[in-house]
């Protein structure tokens, strides 16, 4: 995100996916917004399902650099597992979150990102148990980000 | 009771007030759960042949967004009806080309309609001590009722299992209204839960009419009438 979304927002975005995925009453919420909407399936979009969650930054830009991201998702890479997939970042997404939430033991979601030079944007899916205080095995997307004060495109220097 | 009327219009015109015609506005977190709640409470309704509804605590409206996403060949002649003055003004200008759209400020339904909804408007309480908030609940059931020509439908929100629960809402087992909606009002009730959302829904119908005893002589009338 980074780039499109002021960095000291970033972290409440991610509060906000990580709660609305969480053990409990938010995933079971999730769930029936899957079974009664599809909510992560298309034609719905991973810009137009946040905006029926109200998941997005507080100020307007940021809200508009948030939904700007989403969409750059269409252009990245994903794999899933350490093995590549044949959808690109922002379908895997929606992917895995309609597999899970669809499944006879949906679990729930963690959200987290990683640097998205080097490799160039890639989304990463895996399971596993993400935080330290915790035994719960969650659905992790990590998304690819960018930092804020990289220099923009035509800026930056030729090696 | 105008008290308590009082206060639910002074917090829902400042929900409004705050945050303009949004989920927020009407104090449900996001659009999804409000759907969802409208996909419950519509169940009551046969979308077979046209109908006349009131949305009772109509806010600004967002139950017209769901019919047009959902049901956009329903025809539905809608009266939204809310407490709070800015809601009504707000649903007003947001609705404003619509045709079979009214919305009126009160504090009851006002007119009889085939069907009545009420989504959220028990939940919030206001720390008012849940006897009165009940006795508010109960008049309100009786209102739906008189003002519904074939049923209702009306939302709670369920306790948590192990925290009390908070001082300015309300929650509820469906027991409590279902026993008086069916004792007290003499409807047929339907109970609706584990969609998703920590409440449960009430589809109520009025119960049809039972014919009236026949006298002696119109047993012989009945017999002769022709199959």
């Amino acid at each position: 995100m980074g780039a499109f979304v002021a960095a000291g927002y970033v972290p409440h975005v991610q509060e906000q996916l990580n709660s609305r995925f969480a053990v409990g009453d938010a995933l079971t919420e999730m769930i029936g917004f899957q079974y009664e909407f599809k909510l992560f399936s298309p034609p719905h979009t991973l810009r137009s399902a946040f905006t029926l969650l109200n998941i997005a930054p507080v100020g307007e830009q940021d809200r508009d650099g948030f939904l700007k991201y989403l969409r750059s998702l269409m252009k990245t890479k994903a794999d899933v597992d350490e093995e590549p997939s044949t959808l690109s970042g922002h379908d895997q997404i929606l992917a895995s979150l309609r597999k899970n939430l669809e499944s006879k033991k949906p679990m729930p979601v963690y959200f987290t990102w990683h640097p998205g030079e080097t490799p160039k944007g890639i989304v990463h899916i895996t399971s596993g148990e993400p935080y330290s205080f915790s035994g719960e095995t969650y659905l992790t997307i990590s998304v690819p980000t960018i930092r804020e004060d990289r220099p923009k495109a035509g800026k930056r220097k030729k090696k | 009771m105008r008290g308590l009327r009082a206060k639910v219009r002074e917090y829902y015109s400042g929900t409004i007030e705050r945050h303009g015609p949004t989920p927020l506005g009407v104090d449900w977190p996001n659009a999804a759960s409000q759907y969802l709640r409208f996909v419950q409470l519509l169940k009551v309704c046969d979308f077979e042949r046209p109908f006349s509804l009131n949305d009772f605590g109509c806010g600004y409206g967002a139950l017209l967004e769901y019919l047009a996403m959902r049901h956009s060949e329903a025809e539905i002649a809608y009266r939204g009806i809310d407490i709070s003055v800015s809601m009504i003004a707000a649903a007003r200008k947001r609705w404003a080309d619509h045709r079979r759209v009214e919305f009126v400020v009160g504090s009851k339904c006002g007119r009889i309609a085939d069907y009545s909804l009420a989504s959220g408007t028990f939940n919030v309480r206001l720390g008012h001590p849940p006897a009165g908030w009940e006795s508010y609940v109960e008049a309100m059931l009786s209102d739906l009722k008189a003002c519904s020509r074939i049923g209702f439908a009306v939302n709670f929100m369920l306790p948590h299992d192990d925290i009390p629960t908070e001082d300015e809402l309300y929650r509820s087992s469906p027991r409590r209204w279902v026993a008086f909606c069916r004792q007290e009002l003499g409807c047929s009730v339907r109970v609706l839960r584990g969609y998703g959302l920590r409440e449960f829904t009430l589809l109520i119908r009025r119960k049809p009419r039972t014919a009236a005893p026949r006298q002696a002589g119109s047993r012989k009338a009945a017999r002769r009438s022709p199959r």
